[in-house]
């Protein structure tokens, strides 16, 4: 399906690493990844496994330790002064927080507007407001709403107000770094639907970087599992959820409780004992050894590869076979 | 039944002076817990559920001028009457409380061992020798690695799952009769959040503890409520056993809840449900019915007059809404949540 497509943006062996008291912390341990046109990519893993990190690699934020970033075949490390700029139009990220991006001095036509004023992408002033009334009527706000300051609005208007700015440089390329998870669950799906949307109609991709699994099967077209700073899965979104082979993507799944109390007195599950190891000194080997139902000798002595077990679907484990 | 009943809050309401205005937090909220039950409280945020909860804990208190009406019954007594010292004597030792945070709530410069014994040389005549026996004991109960030297620890030498469990282990120290659980696993990840939950499943059933649990996750309450209460706009619109909750649910609200959390265990569809516009601003609450406005089933009747609240087929099932009343399901029939109606 995504085959004929072309790739958008290809990471290529990315580690991204931190220096911290008591060693190296290595974030990203080698990342291969591909993100096409106009697709979704989930990537989901639980807090410190690496992704908002792989995402903000991605913008240009952190410079990997090793390997390639690569944007539409360029590595975005060897750009020029003005390519990065450009990069910036290309690529955009809405953050978590929807409280917390935006500036509370500033009122949100401004605040929508400040890309498109740093790129000069306005003639003029009476152009720039045109623009900032469709954006906002895109996401679905009222035009009454850009002379408001932030603290005016709820938590889903803000972040609309976050993917009206992110739109507003029509960019090939956005980061949604847990957008909805700081949202009530009615407003959850509002944002999910918005999302959804404005990529049918506008055709950009998305990273849609995430630890809930059960929204991130609504939006996604395909879906990596990180943990521990690489990926251990990645499939055709339904794949992930009906035909999953990594026991760390089968305990994953299996953790998240279903809105049916009948359905969970019933349900079988894996229930993985301790906590994600700290990524200071990994453990040779498999990272998830220590918490795998199903470890064995092999686990501890050699590291899996990600192998392809099906069309698109690959899988970094030995008993995946 | 009512001798088991530990918990009984009845018409409960809370207000708090802004500077906008007088905010209707709770208004008029009545549940009960009876002994050895989970209860869950659900809702979004800002309906009103921490605040019935702090509030049944004593942590508001008619003096201070916010509890407007309504009692709160425990052990025989109205807590919302009693002084500070004797909602002192209660917290920590009857009822008890773990919170959403962790990391927040635990006191950062004293080792965790400390920390647990605290409530327990505070309610008991013991030694600290006694006291550290007894949290040796809570840590072996919640399964904790290593108990010995973790007592030692401090909270910013632990994990996340750890730390809620030192919060549990906290609590649970005096045997309290209730334990309020505030979102104990919305900042958990998701293979801690499900130790978490088994742990305190497992924890009812040994001790007897009564919980009642408030969060907004479906999936939890699923998990872990015998009974529940649904709210929205500071007020309880339905509540009943965990089955009717979740197969018959009678008021659009709960549809809505429900159907805004996508099922794993369901196919990706086109577009997700959602509950459109948001909660009514509770300064000026609506006349009529609260969810009125954003109720695809609305009538006219729901805009100007609150409904009253409806004993539904089964047992304990009660919904506050029009559609429930008599002469409404003659006329037009069952509204189920499948979105046809039944009649």
């Amino acid at each position: 399906m995504s085959e004929e497509k072309k790739a958008i943006l290809e990471l290529r062996d990315v580690h991204t690493h931190f220096k911290v008291p008591g060693g190296i912390l290595k974030a990203v341990g080698g990342v291969d990844l591909t993100i096409h046109e106009g697709e979704t990519l989930g990537l989901v893993g639980e807090s410190g496994c690496g992704k908002s990190t792989l995402g903000k690699t991605i913008l240009r934020l952190i410079r990997p330790a090793q390997g390639q970033v690569l944007f539409e075949g360029r590595d975005i490390w060897t750009y020029s002064r003005r390519e990065r700029k450009q990069y910036t139009l290309s690529v955009q990220m809405i953050f978590q927080d929807p409280y917390a991006c935006l500036d509370p001095l500033s009122v949100i036509g401004d605040t929508v507007a400040e890309g498109m004023d740093v790129h000069h992408l306005n003639s003029s002033k009476n152009a720039r407001a045109q623009e900032i009334l469709r954006l906002l009527s895109d996401v679905g706000l009222d035009q009454s709403h850009a002379s408001r300051f932030p603290h005016e609005f709820s938590g889903g208007q803000r972040q609309r107000v976050g993917i009206a700015r992110a739109l507003s440089l029509s960019p090939k390329l956005i980061v949604c770094d847990e957008p909805i998870s700081a949202l009530d669950v009615s407003i959850q799906a509002q944002v999910i639907n918005l999302l959804k949307r404005l990529q049918k109609e506008m055709g950009m991709a998305y990273l849609f970087i995430t630890h809930d699994l059960s929204m991130v099967r609504q939006i996604s077209s395909r879906i990596a599992v990180m943990y521990l700073g690489k990926i251990v899965e990645i499939a055709p979104s339904e794949d992930i959820y009906l035909s999953n082979r990594h026991p760390y993507t089968q305990a994953l799944l299996s953790a998240i409780p279903i809105a049916d109390p009948a359905v969970e007195k019933t349900r079988q599950r894996i229930v993985l004992s301790g906590d994600v190891p700290s990524p200071v000194n990994l453990p040779k080997g498999c990272a998830f050894q220590g918490r795998c139902p199903r470890v064995c000798d092999r686990c501890r002595q050699s590291e899996p590869v990600l192998r392809e077990v099906a069309p698109g679907h690959q899988v970094a484990c030995h008993l995946a076979e | 039944m009512s001798d088991t009943r530990i918990l009984d809050v009845r018409d409960l309401r809370v207000t708090f002076d802004t500077m906008q205005g007088s905010v209707q937090a709770v208004r008029g909220v009545s549940f009960h817990v009876d002994a050895g039950e989970t209860i869950g409280i659900v809702g979004e945020s800002g309906c009103g559920k921490s605040v019935t909860v702090k509030t049944a804990l004593g942590l508001n208190s008619r003096s201070s001028g916010s509890v407007k009406g309504g009692q709160v019954l425990f052990e025989g007594k109205d807590i919302l009457d009693l002084d500070d010292r004797a909602i002192r004597d209660i917290l920590g030792n009857r009822m008890s409380m773990i919170f959403q945070d962790p990391f927040t709530y635990l006191n950062p410069t004293m080792p965790v061992g400390r920390q647990i014994t605290e409530s327990y040389l505070r309610h008991h005549k013991a030694t600290r020798k006694e006291a550290e026996e007894k949290a040796l004991q809570i840590l072996r109960l919640i399964s904790l690695p290593n108990p010995e030297a973790t007592l030692r620890r401090y909270p910013h030498q632990l994990s996340g799952g750890m730390r809620q469990r030192i919060m549990i282990a906290m609590a649970l120290i005096c045997s309290p009769a209730v334990l309020f659980a505030d979102e104990p696993t919305t900042a958990l990840d998701v293979t801690i959040q499900a130790q978490i939950i088994d742990l305190m499943n497992d924890l009812k059933e040994k001790t007897g503890t009564s919980i009642v649990l408030i969060t907004h996750d479906m999936g939890v309450v699923a998990k872990m409520a015998d009974r529940i209460y649904v709210m929205y706009a500071g007020k309880i619109v339905e509540e009943g056993d965990a089955d009717t909750i979740f197969h018959r649910p009678r008021h659009p609200y709960t549809f809505g809840l429900l159907d805004s959390v996508p099922r794993l265990d369901e196919r990706t569809q086109d577009e997700l449900h959602s509950i459109p516009g948001m909660p009514p601003d509770l300064i000026a609450p609506p006349e009529g019915c609260p969810f009125a406005r954003r109720c695809r089933y609305a009538m006219k009747i729901c805009e100007r007059v609150a409904p009253p609240e409806i004993q539904m087929k089964e047992d304990g099932h009660v919904c506050s809404c029009w559609l429930c009343e008599e002469h409404c399901i003659q006329r037009r029939g069952e509204v189920t949540r499948e979105g046809g109606v039944r009649v």
